[in-house]
């Protein structure tokens, strides 16, 4: 009964070969790089705030002495870069998840159709917004958000009927992606030039509409769902050694799609639904986070969603630096800087491993 | 330590895919399953292994079989990820991995690792390893949850001669040393008589064959089930050597 015998022959330096230390430093600096992005975002706007002025002023608190500063600190830059942070690590986890459920590097919280339908949801909102009984900038992300779990459903219940294979989801999902598409345009088309206009700049993904009870909602979800993702990261990059062997390790593939499918899309509802489609964060950040620290989503989630609210409390740190007036939405920044960043990751992280 | 199964039936696409199966095996050694392609020997397996749907009973030491005390490796084990060796061995412990690894978890995995020669590729990504260390590497993350029924469909399918020598004589010593069953599928029939004290013979389906080599494999068995004229020589070392001479009129 001795299987200890075949398992204890003495091998050196078979301690910690995990590399987790490595992961963790590497965690830390991408930390950093979000702190440093926050600092930058927090002092750039139309009124400017010097470096040595921002920390005493959010030291003081919404009630600090100098009402001007904190104000313009804590009713306008706070709300909006906490709402950047928040967003990016939602789209982050949620992409990293979905590209590994999908088994697919090119899904994302929006392969399923899940922007186009909060896209639809949020322009039904802006079109009948005089007739709602809720002021817009509650009914729109309710609206937006309503919608995404609807196109969600939809998706589940073609699943559930056929199958939960990646390549039913992936298609079903397209085919709901194009349905709403289809939809937001019909209300686009039908839509006075106004509101047109308020519909497309919507779309185009702006953490200016960002509020404190946004940032409350999202983060409410985002500490719920935590626990789940938590839960399952093992079972996550089980499912990286593909299906058979990963049903063969004991990970009932269906229900753990079906769960990570379900978090997935509250944390891309919840992302969406304040700020508008700002999807290419949930494309890169996954790859960044696997290019950095690998496939073990311990390391992984955490990497992902540090380097998508680095990422777009970057791209909103620049998109005021380039026009201080403040309009640039942040949707049309990410990609543009989101894409050289990306490169680079991947160029760097090839270096390690020639494959 | 015995492995009982009673009347196992697969249906799959309304198509009887297995029928029939009855046998009895006792753990502390190597059980090959032989048959020719389409026999229903994978089937048996991920039936057995809990992953196909099935009709009858499966009891392992008097007790329903439990997947917590099995290892299975399907077929297709290849991996496109670029998971590291150490954490797809980690991987072996699916069930009793937290968000911090045991350093006996740890240990273990390189212990095998070095067993299988592969202590140095610990820390390689799995895209960068040969086709034969992936398959390696696949089989010692089986042996990483020490199961007490131990499956494995072709795991020797991408090894040179002497590679699949070292894994099957590891895979042996483990059964021998800790009381386990192993069930390898195989088409090597010499290698399965090698290394594998009992042997299953499939064919069309069904079970047609159960023991020891000498008596599982003969001529007329060989022609019913794969439909080829053989002749079994015995080498100067005294191995039963089986030769394939030709293909037997088409019986079937």
């Amino acid at each position: 009964m001795s299987d200890a015998a075949v398992l204890a022959s003495p091998v050196p330096g078979a301690a910690r070969r995990s590399g987790a230390t490595g992961k963790l430093v590497v965690l830390g600096l991408c930390g950093l790089a979000l702190v440093a992005a926050l600092a930058v975002d927090l002092s750039t706007g139309p009124s400017g705030m010097p470096l040595d002025t921002l920390l005493p002023t959010l030291l003081a608190g919404p009630h600090g002495a100098d009402r001007m500063a904190a104000t313009i600190l804590w009713q306008l830059r706070m709300p909006e870069a906490a709402m950047a942070t928040l967003v990016g690590a939602c789209l982050g986890l949620s992409g990293l998840q979905m590209q590994t459920i999908l088994d697919n590097p090119l899904a994302s919280p929006f392969t399923l159709g899940f922007s186009a339908a909060a896209g639809f949801g949020a322009a039904v909102a802006i079109l009948f917004e005089l007739s709602l009984p809720l002021p817009a900038i509650y009914a729109i992300p309710v609206a937006a958000f309503a919608m995404t779990l609807v196109a969600a459903a939809i998706v589940y219940l073609i699943a559930r009927i056929t199958g939960a294979s990646p390549e039913v989801l992936v298609l079903a999902g397209i085919a709901v992606l194009f349905f709403f598409q289809s939809l937001q345009s019909f209300l686009q088309y039908m839509a006075s030039p106004e509101v047109l206009q308020q519909i497309v700049f919507w779309l185009f993904g702006s953490l200016q509409k960002s509020t404190w009870s946004g940032v409350l909602t999202v983060s409410v979800i985002l500490t719920l769902t935590l626990p789940f993702i938590v839960r399952d990261c093992w079972q996550l990059t089980a499912l990286r050694l593909g299906e058979d062997n990963a049903a063969s390790l004991g990970v009932k593939t269906w229900a753990l799609r079906r769960r990570t499918f379900v978090l997935t899309a509250l944390l891309t509802a919840a992302a969406v639904s304040f700020t508008g489609t700002i999807g290419f964060i949930g494309l890169i950040a996954p790859h960044a986070a696997r290019a950095l620290v690998g496939e073990d989503h311990r390391f992984a989630l955490p990497m992902s969603a540090l380097a998508g609210a680095a990422m777009l409390a970057g791209a909103s740190a620049f998109g005021k630096a380039v026009s201080p007036g403040g309009v640039i939405p942040v949707g049309i920044v990410t990609a543009v800087i989101g894409v050289p960043v990306l490169f680079a990751i991947l160029v760097l992280g090839r270096k390690g491993r020639p494959a | 330590m015995s492995l009982e199964i009673r009347d196992m039936n697969v249906t799959r696409g309304g198509r009887k895919t297995l029928a029939d199966v009855s046998l009895s095996l006792s753990g502390g050694g190597v059980t090959a399953v032989v048959g020719p392609n389409g026999a229903g020997k994978s089937t048996f397996l991920s039936a057995l292994a809990g992953l196909l749907p099935h009709d009858g009973e499966i009891t392992w030491k008097g007790a329903a079989l439990d997947r917590r005390a099995m290892a299975y490796m399907p077929q297709n084990t290849d991996v496109r990820s670029a998971l590291t060796v150490l954490e797809v061995m980690l991987l072996g412990r699916l069930e009793r991995l937290g968000v911090r690894v045991g350093d006996e978890d740890i240990a273990d995995a390189m212990a095998l690792l070095a067993r299988f020669g592969l202590a140095d590729l610990a820390s390689r990504a799995m895209p960068t390893l040969s086709g034969g260390q992936r398959q390696l590497v696949m089989l010692s993350q089986r042996l990483m949850r020490r199961p007490e029924v131990l499956i494995m469909d072709e795991p020797t399918s991408a090894l040179d001669i002497r590679h699949q020598m070292e894994a099957l004589g590891h895979v042996e010593a483990y059964a021998r040393e800790s009381g386990a069953l192993v069930l390898i599928a195989l088409h090597d029939i010499n290698l399965a008589a090698r290394f594998c004290g009992q042997m299953l013979l499939f064919a069309r389906g069904r079970l047609i064959g159960a023991g020891a080599h000498e008596e599982v494999l003969t001529a007329a068995t060989i022609r019913g089930a794969y439909g080829v004229e053989a002749e079994f020589v015995a080498s100067p070392a005294g191995h039963r050597v089986f030769i394939p001479t030709g293909l037997a009129p088409a019986a079937f």
